[in-house]
Parts: structure tokens; C-alpha cells; sequence
């Protein structure tokens, strides 16, 4: 029987446990000290772990756990929900945080993240948990049934859901940015008079 | 990946770009540090003879292949941690372990990991970790201003800065080494450490909490309670949601009359 240590779950998961406690509204100044709370579960827990569910199935559950119990302690959330028009000045050219022409840098990537989460959010909790593993995760249907408990059928017609909403919120975004780059420069009030800018 | 019932779709440039985000999303190499600094120490027991970790037991090789293969974005050091009641800890410096990414035909880390039907492992109850204390804003701890020397005219400054990522590299070997000396019960080689550490990245570094409670364990072991009842004391004001704090408030009610 081969031996797996903690190390080796960190290792293989620990990118997986952040993400899925950011998916489930750990914002990224909380997904750190959420990620202790899971590893510290699972430290406490490692003698009760036989091998018998799957260990990402497992970690996903102490995920779910720890997040619900995030958001029930209120206070402690800093998360700021992100409104439609910062999602549009998001998707602009230089918009959000880390303005400047860095595609490929960590910023952008987080930049890029954060909207995905922002559309992920307003697909509804059923949709969004099937769409993040299966298109996130790579989780196939039936693997995605199991980890969540409902039928394979559902697992289908959640996803169909979910990615109808997904493509709707980037036409929206597209959309947004559209506008944001058409629009005129607005008039500037000065002393009661209008100057255009 | 197989899609069973459900296909795979034509994503557009947007589309495509948002769910790459969402796969590649991760800690940073530094983010991953820090999470296994904290978790490391707030494992580590002291007193006790440090002894083998528990292992996490696993059925059958192909699921270690399969973790492996997932190691893609592996932390700079690593902890192994032992576990159960009276656990300890060992940690390890794992730059020279760094296993490259495995079977790069696994579209995540998970897929290849999933029992086909799994049955859901219930986490443990206890899962909310203790509430922070509420603290007066009188109560706060003072800032602590390090003392900046004015440099000479003519000195010429470096302006380069620090790699961070092998500095938090070096600062976390010291912690590493000063925990696993303690383990042994080797107080003044602990100290040495830690001072060392302390010397070298100061209070405003990242491990420095750290290195704090560490040096108020160690000097409990080396230079009886008084010592490490007054550096304790200053801990607890100065990181009063600490997760040593059960351990550091221990040492100071151990040493009190």
C-alpha cells in the first residue's frame, strides 16, 4: 500500500483547494487563510481518511465546509462583490487593477479570473459548482455526479445552463467594452458652463 | 478528458481566455510559501520527542501517479506534517525535490485522481477555527519603527531589489531549522537560529510571527519560565489572533506564580 503524505496532497492540490475556495466566495485577500483552514482539516483528519472516497472529492467537501462557513462569519468577509460597470471597466483595454500592457502577466491573469468569477456568480449556485468542474476542473459527468450528489442528468442540464449563462455574461462584457471604447468624451461643467472635453 | 453526456464547446476568444484564467488560477509561489509557513508552525508540537508523521494511506500507486502528475504548481519548500494527537512535524527543504510536472496529457490536476463512483468522506464537524478576539484600538500594538541609517554623502546605495523569492526561501530554511532543533530538543541551537533569522530579515519580514513563537517556545526550554513568560506576554499583544496563541499563552501560564 503506497503512502501518501500530506505533502504529497498539498502538492497535487493545493492550487485546486485555492481555486475552489475562491469559486465559492473566499475573496483573495481571505483564499490564503481559507486554504490553512482546509489543510488543517485535512491534517486533523488524515487518520480517518481511508481511501475510500476520492481524495479531490473529499478535499472538494472540506472546500464546501470551510467556505459555507466563511460566509456565515460575516464579519470576517472583505470580499467586495463586483458590480456590472466594474465588470465593463474590467474588460476594457488597461481597465481594473494592473493597468498597462501585460496580457501574460500574474495580474492579468488574476484581472482575467476575477471576471470569470464575476460571471460565475450570476449563474445560480447549482449551474456554477457543475460549469466550474467541468470546465475548470475537467471532471466528467459522472465524476461531477458523484462529487456532488445528484444524477448524471442533472449534471447535464446544469452544465447547459451554466454555459448558456457563461456565453450570455461575455456578450455582455463584450458589449460593455464596446461601448466603453465608442462612447464621446463627456461634457465637462465648469462655473455653470458646459465645455466639452 | 472524456465528456460523458456532455460535449465539448466552440468557445469564442473571450470565452476561451476566461476559462484558461480559471484553470491556470492558482497561488503565487510566495502565496503558497506563506500558507505552509503558518500551516507548518501551527502543527509543530514541542516538548514531546518529534516522531515519524502519519502517513495518509492510499490504496493504490496509480493514485500517487496521479497526484504527481498534478504537481504543476508545486511551493518552493514543503512541510510534512505529522498528525494525530501528539503529532509532530518535519519539514523539508524541497528546492532540490521539485519534481517536474508529470504526464502532460492530464488536463488538471484532478481528473486523473477521481474514483469513478466515490463515496463522499464527510469532513470533520469542527471545521470553524477559533473567532478573533475583539481588540480596542488602544489595545493595538504599537508600531515598531526600525531605525533608519542616514547614509553618508558619497555612499552609493543599491537600488536593486531584494529576490524575495529566495530570501523567504532562506528565511523559512532558518525556520525550518530552528523548528526541526527544537524538535530535538536542542533550545540553544534553536535560539541561534532564530536570532540568526531575526538578524537577517527582521521584524517586518514575512515569518518574523514565526520566529516569535518559536523563540518563546525555545526559551522556555533553555531559559526557564521568566524569560519566556515576558516574550510570551509581548507575543500575545502583538499577535493577539496568532494561531500559536494557545501554545505562546501556554508557556505564560505555565510561568505564572
Amino acid at each position: 500500500m503506497a503512502e501518501l503524505t500530506l505533502e504529497d496532497v498539498y502538492r497535487a492540490h493545493g492550487a485546486f483547494v485555492w481555486r475552489t475556495l475562491r469559486r465559492h466566495g473566499l475573496s483573495e485577500l481571505d483564499v490564503e487563510d481559507g486554504c490553512q483552514e482546509v489543510f488543517l482539516v485535512v491534517h486533523r483528519a488524515l487518520g480517518e481518511y481511508r481511501g475510500e472516497a476520492s481524495l479531490t472529492t473529499w478535499l472538494y467537501t472540506v472546500c464546501r465546509s470551510v467556505a459555507r462557513d466563511w460566509r456565515q462569519r460575516a464579519h470576517r468577509r472583505r470580499e467586495v462583490l463586483v458590480n456590472p460597470e466594474d465588470v465593463a471597466a474590467q474588460a476594457a483595454p488597461g481597465g481594473g487593477r494592473g493597468a498597462g500592457p501585460t496580457p501574460l502577466s500574474v495580474l492579468e491573469e488574476r484581472r482575467r479570473f476575477t471576471l470569470l468569477l464575476t460571471l460565475l456568480e450570476g449563474m445560480g449556485e447549482g449551474p456554477r459548482e457543475v460549469f466550474a468542474l467541468a470546465e475548470l476542473e475537467g471532471l466528467t459527468a459522472r465524476e461531477i455526479a458523484a462529487m456532488v450528489g445528484i444524477p448524471e442528468g442533472t449534471v447535464a442540464s446544469r452544465l447547459r445552463l451554466a454555459r448558456q449563462a457563461f456565453r450570455d455574461g461575455c456578450r455582455r462584457v463584450q458589449a460593455a467594452e464596446a461601448f466603453t471604447e465608442a462612447r464621446p468624451p463627456r461634457p465637462v461643467p465648469v462655473g455653470g458652463r458646459v465645455v466639452l472635453g | 478528458m472524456s465528456r460523458d453526456h456532455v460535449e465539448a464547446m466552440d468557445w469564442t476568444t473571450l470565452e476561451a481566455d476566461l476559462l484558461a484564467a480559471g484553470r491556470s488560477a492558482g497561488p503565487t509561489d510566495q502565496e503558497e510559501a506563506r500558507v505552509w509557513a503558518r500551516l507548518a508552525a501551527a502543527t509543530v508540537t514541542t516538548g514531546a520527542a518529534m516522531t515519524t508523521g502519519t502517513a495518509l494511506k492510499v490504496a493504490t500507486p496509480a493514485k500517487v501517479g496521479a497526484l504527481a502528475a498534478g504537481a504543476k504548481t508545486l511551493i518552493p519548500w514543503v512541510v510534512v506534517a505529522a498528525l494525530a494527537g501528539g503529532g509532530a512535524l518535519i519539514l523539508r527543504h524541497p528546492l532540490a525535490e521539485r519534481s517536474p510536472p508529470a504526464s502532460s496529457g492530464q488536463p488538471s490536476a484532478t481528473s486523473g485522481g477521481v474514483d469513478p463512483a466515490p463515496a463522499v468522506l464527510a469532513p470533520p464537524a469542527a471545521l470553524a477555527p477559533p473567532e478573533p478576539p475583539t481588540v480596542a484600538v488602544d489595545d493595538l500594538p504599537r508600531v515598531r519603527v526600525a531605525p533608519v541609517p542616514s547614509p553618508a554623502v558619497g555612499v552609493v546605495i543599491s537600488v536593486a531589489p531584494p529576490n524575495r523569492e529566495s530570501s523567504l526561501a532562506e528565511e523559512s530554511r532558518l525556520v525550518d531549522e530552528a523548528r526541526r532543533a527544537l524538535g530535538r530538543g536542542e533550545g540553544e541551537e534553536a535560539l541561534r537560529l532564530l536570532r540568526e533569522g531575526e538578524g537577517t530579515f527582521g521584524w517586518a519580514s514575512m515569518l518574523h510571527e514565526e520566529r516569535e513563537a518559536l523563540t518563546v517556545l525555545a526559551l522556555a526550554r533553555t531559559h526557564g519560565g521568566a524569560q519566556a513568560s515576558a516574550r510570551g506576554r509581548a507575543f500575545l499583544e502583538a499577535y493577539p489572533a496568532s494561531l500559536y496563541r494557545a501554545r505562546v499563552a501556554k508557556v505564560v501560564e505555565a510561568s505564572e506564580p
